[in-house]
């Protein structure tokens, strides 16, 4: 019987702890959170038939365009036609014309240019990789 | 190999059925399982390969259930829970608060070969991924806690009753009760 109480209060205390720790887990994260984005960084996401095939936060200057930013950080995973206007494909799939890619900034799709994006802080742009 | 008995054969295939669906049952709920409590009941109960026999097909089963059976989540699903497997193994003689000690950092072993997959595979910033994972290693750790402190010893009774083992318990009787017996 004791061995239960004691069993019983070890993971009543036990419980306790972990929902503190969880509550000021949560606060430190959307604190981290929230300075990233204070940041001048955009986050870029690179989506293939639902699998994450890249995902990456990136820091820019007032200088730099987005193309230049994907061929620097995304050459392996994206390629581009000549004028950087439109990304060609995700190079790990077959380029044929049953596949599209739709760009959505921060969770809206968009038919705009790449060069027609700005930059602006805590921009979340996705590129997936669609069967059209 | 061993060859298992028939009976042995059934109660692990039975085992394997247990970890599966309390796994299912709690999706619901991010991280909230009972499958480290049973890992550890199952290291300490069956013999080493048997249990890596039950993780290995849960963890496929549980993969294809999912929909996530791609070589990025089964690798470091299937390394992480071999690690819980070994450490629960490791800890056999010890006592249940130590076992339930254990199973934290079993627990965040477990989830951070998530993070070295996703890191080395996907590119995904891997201390963004480490901070936004501390919450949900809370949760693991206190439920294998809590579940291991309050459930391993009626599990592995019951296991041990099942699988007809003697129980350390019943090995240290009373002299006194032992002595009239034997008259």
């Amino acid at each position: 019987m004791r061995q239960v109480l004691t069993k019983i209060i070890v993971s009543v205390i036990v419980l306790a702890v972990s929902i503190v720790g969880f509550i000021l887990a949560q606060n430190f994260v959307k604190k981290y959170n929230a300075n990233k984005i204070e940041a001048n960084s955009i986050e870029i996401i690179i989506i293939k038939e639902n699998t994450v095939i890249k995902s990456k936060t990136i820091n820019f200057t007032d200088k730099d365009k987005l193309v230049d930013l994907l061929e620097k950080n995304f050459r392996n995973n994206l390629s581009f036609d000549n004028n950087k206007e439109r990304i060609l494909s995700i190079e790990t799939i077959e380029q044929d014309e049953t596949h599209n890619i739709e760009v959505y900034l921060n969770e809206g799709k968009t038919d705009k240019k790449l060069t027609e994006i700005e930059l602006t802080k805590g921009l979340k742009i996705k590129f997936i990789e669609v069967s059209v | 190999m061993k060859n298992m008995k028939l009976k042995e054969l059934t109660l692990c295939a039975m085992l394997t059925a247990i970890i599966f669906i309390q796994e299912e049952l709690l999706t619901f709920i991010p991280n909230v399982q009972l499958t480290v409590l049973l890992i550890f009941c199952y290291a300490t109960t069956l013999e080493l390969y048997q249990t890596l026999i039950i993780i290995t097909i849960h963890v496929f089963l549980d993969n294809l259930i999912m929909g996530s059976l791609n070589p990025i989540t089964v690798i470091p699903m299937l390394i992480g829970w071999i690690i819980v497997v070994m450490i629960a193994f490791f800890s056999k003689k010890t006592n249940t608060y130590v076992k339930a000690v254990l199973s934290i950092p079993a627990s965040i072993l477990y989830t951070k070969c998530f993070a070295v997959a996703n890191a080395w595979f996907l590119e995904v910033d891997i201390k963004a991924y480490l901070i936004a994972d501390i919450p949900f290693d809370i949760v693991l750790c206190a439920s294998s806690f809590i579940s291991i402190v309050l459930l391993y010893d009626p599990i592995t009774k019951f296991i041990n009753k099942k699988l007809g083992k003697e129980e350390i318990k019943t090995t240290t009787k009373d002299p006194q009760v032992v002595e009239s017996s034997n008259q």
